[in-house]
């Protein structure tokens, strides 16, 4: 088993495959915040909105956590252009956008970071709910702004218990 | 072959094979041309930005500036001539990287994004795109063979 | 080989919503959709339909996943004539040997577009 990710290159491979992976997906565009204050800064939830938070775990080469954190506006937003009024095939709009968009991230980081012929596993995305928190180390952590709104990505190490 | 322009905020639907539409100049604008393959139609419009609502006088004296507003009334202009989704293709040009006035985002970038938006939602998808980096482009669709020529300085391509 | 009846496997409903509009939207000849979350029930499906042209599958599903799925798929006579094309976020578009020889006709890596659609299901229609 390899070493944990290095958080340098994790930043550059996470903070492309996040911000591509957006604009390919949802056609949002998605850009690093900026520090510091005035037009343009990073850009903050309204109050009360709730966060929506999904996660998943790479298992090979190296094992981590990705997660994807937003505001339900921003969630809001995403089905909204992907469905644009249709209800999908059941006649029923199942939530489950942010999950493969996560999906498509991490996939999209992973070939970033270990170059196209590595072998990598995946379990499946989840969403988590009332602050579940791992036990691992933040080796990344990036805030986005998604036209106006905030996105945050993370990437940590995580233990497993068998 | 007569050429027609399209200027900035402009569009043109053309049904004669002898037509040529072109538009010169894309900076950080959008071009979006759509061809019926099986009816010989072809549309081009050279979108400036995203979003109308910013400037409502304007969208509406000049909806093609807007993608918003121009890009659905021309592919509603393809539909009444027949074009249909299953003959049809789109090409996107342009959308070179530009910062906005305020140096906030990138104009280029936000009108690619704006128009595949407004693309999905009529359940079209661009089958080839030239867009992006830092050159200026001009691009011409030949209606009688849908043929589409990009050009940027004294270099010229197919897509 | 044609793409009449295409079947798309995901256990995301929002990636077999965004695999059927990419078919749509490239132009491709479909008239009719099946859709299965998962690898078990998309050979229920095969088993209870006639006249599938393509199946389009994901690799990462619970239940069955799409390696063992193209296995089955492949070594039954009844259905290991129907193209296979994989649709993954964990794959390397074009190349994965290890699919191709498990009997993939073609790979695609998420997103997936209209473009890499026609590319890969093109020659198919």
């Amino acid at each position: 088993m390899m070493d944990g990710f290095d958080p340098a290159r994790s930043r550059d491979a996470l903070s492309d495959a996040v911000c591509s992976t957006f604009a390919d997906m949802t056609f949002i565009d998605v850009a690093p915040a900026r520090a510091g204050a005035g037009p343009g800064a990073r850009p903050v939830a309204a109050p009360g909105i709730r966060e929506v938070r999904a996660a998943i775990d790479v298992l090979r080469p190296v094992s981590g956590r990705l997660e994807l954190r937003m505001p339900e506006d921003l969630r809001a937003r995403i089905l909204d252009i992907l469905y644009d009024g249709s209800e999908g095939e059941g006649g029923e709009r199942r939530d489950d956008s942010v999950l493969e968009l996560l999906n498509v991230i991490a996939g999209q980081f992973l070939s970033r970071y270990f170059g196209r012929n590595a072998e990598v596993k995946l379990e499946l995305p989840q969403y988590l709910y009332f602050h579940e928190d791992n036990e691992g180390e933040t080796i990344v952590d990036l805030d986005f702004d998604a036209e106006g709104l905030p996105a945050r990505a993370l990437l940590s190490s995580i233990r497993y218990r068998y | 072959m007569t050429v027609r322009n399209v200027g900035i905020g402009e569009w043109v639907v053309s049904a004669d094979p002898s037509v040529s539409i072109k538009t010169f100049a894309l900076g950080s604008c959008v071009a979006v041309i759509i061809y019926d393959t099986k009816l010989r139609i072809g549309g081009l419009i050279h979108v400036a930005l995203p979003d109308s609502t910013i400037d409502a006088a304007r969208a509406a004296s000049q909806p093609g500036y807007f993608a918003d507003r121009g890009l659905p009334i021309m592919i509603e202009e393809m539909k009444k001539l027949g074009a249909e989704r299953s003959h049809i293709w789109v090409k996107l040009v342009g959308g070179a990287s530009m910062l906005d006035p305020d140096n906030l985002f990138d104009i280029g970038k936000r009108n690619i994004l704006a128009v595949k938006r407004i693309l999905w939602r009529s359940s079209l998808g661009p089958l080839a795109e030239d867009t992006g980096g830092e050159i200026s482009r001009t691009v011409s669709l030949n209606v009688g063979d849908g043929s589409t020529l990009v050009s940027s300085g004294a270099r010229q391509w197919q897509i | 080989m044609e793409t009449r009846h295409v079947l798309i496997v995901d256990d995301s409903s929002t990636a077999r919503m965004i695999v059927q509009r990419c078919i749509q939207m490239s132009g491709l000849p479909v008239e009719t959709f099946g859709f299965a979350e998962n690898g078990l029930d998309a050979i229920a499906y095969l088993r209870e339909t006639q006249g599938v042209s393509v199946v389009v599958t994901d690799i990462n599903m619970p239940k069955m996943d799409g390696q063992t799925f193209l296995r089955l798929l492949k070594s039954d006579p009844a259905t290991g004539g129907i193209p296979v094309v994989v649709v993954s976020s964990i794959v390397e578009g074009g190349e994965d040997r290890a699919l191709l020889s498990l009997g993939a006709a073609a790979v695609i890596k998420k997103p997936v577009s209209p473009a890499k659609i026609l590319e890969a299901m093109g020659g198919m229609a």
